[in-house]
């Protein structure tokens, strides 16, 4: 019987650094990663980056723009929707 | 009279010295190594056991040798293995170089579009999965997945070039 190849994209390497434990397809993403160096690099380069944004939360909540935003948005979470267009 | 301890003795003595010594460290090559230092002592200083109970003398012994290492160990500090060093003891304070990629990265960030910031702010600092973005952005999953993706590639290249401009500058200096 042939091997199944299952499809990875770039997109599936991003949500696995998102949410890794909730991901479903967990098991065959780190069977690539173990194989596929670049895959690697960039889930490092993702993680990374998302560490980065995580640490400079106070930084970027500056822009009070982007704060009211995201706080209206969070809001809508447990409150109903208020969307912001 | 200078007493001589037997090697039958001693042989028959070094479980229950084993045991004790891991009673007394909770780790058993702390414990190995408590026991070997404590016959070592018990040999150095035969000519002044009285002969009457080695177990018991060389318990007294094992004893001193772990609280002189206690003491020794709350001047000089404990060694231990770098895998089971505590991460909090192993990390070092930010060097300049870390710092100035931290900068980077918030500067990028700042000149993304809106919608890129905004979507980054909801997954990677809120936490939010990309159902609920989804929902409260009013747009497809899927459109959350790319948007995500795209904005991810235009910080990382953002970076990118803010570390070239940075290493070009270097080099100017240098020459």
């Amino acid at each position: 019987m042939a091997k199944v190849e299952h499809l990875i994209t770039r997109q599936d390497f991003d949500a696995f650094v998102d949410y890794p434990s909730a991901n479903a397809r967990s098991a065959v993403i780190l069977q690539r990663l173990s194989e596929d160096d670049g895959a690697f690099c960039h889930v490092m380069e993702v993680a990374n980056l998302n560490a980065d944004l995580l640490a400079a939360k106070a930084r970027i909540y500056k822009d009070k723009e982007l704060h009211g935003i995201v706080r209206r948005l969070c809001a809508g979470r447990t409150k109903g929707n208020h969307r912001v267009a | 009279m200078q007493t001589q301890i037997s090697p039958a003795e001693l042989n028959d003595c070094l479980p229950a010295l084993n045991r004790f010594a891991l009673h007394l460290t909770k780790n058993s090559d702390r414990a190995s190594d408590l026991v070997q230092d404590s016959v070592e002592r018990a040999l150095r200083k035969a000519h002044l056991f009285d002969g009457s109970n080695l177990r018991s003398w060389l318990f007294t012994i094992c004893r001193r040798v772990f609280l002189n290492q206690i003491r020794s160990e709350k001047v000089r500090g404990v060694a231990v293995e770098l895998d089971d060093a505590p991460q909090s003891r192993l990390a070092t304070a930010q060097t300049q170089e870390q710092t100035m990629h931290y900068n980077d990265v918030v500067e990028a960030f700042e000149h993304l579009p809106l919608n890129d910031k905004v979507i980054l702010s909801l997954i990677v600092i809120e936490g939010m999965k990309y159902e609920e973005a989804a929902e409260m952005l009013d747009i497809p999953v899927g459109t959350v997945r790319s948007r995500l993706s795209r904005a991810r590639s235009r910080l990382l290249s953002m970076v990118g070039e803010e570390n070239s401009k940075a290493e070009g500058t270097k080099a100017a200096a240098v020459m």
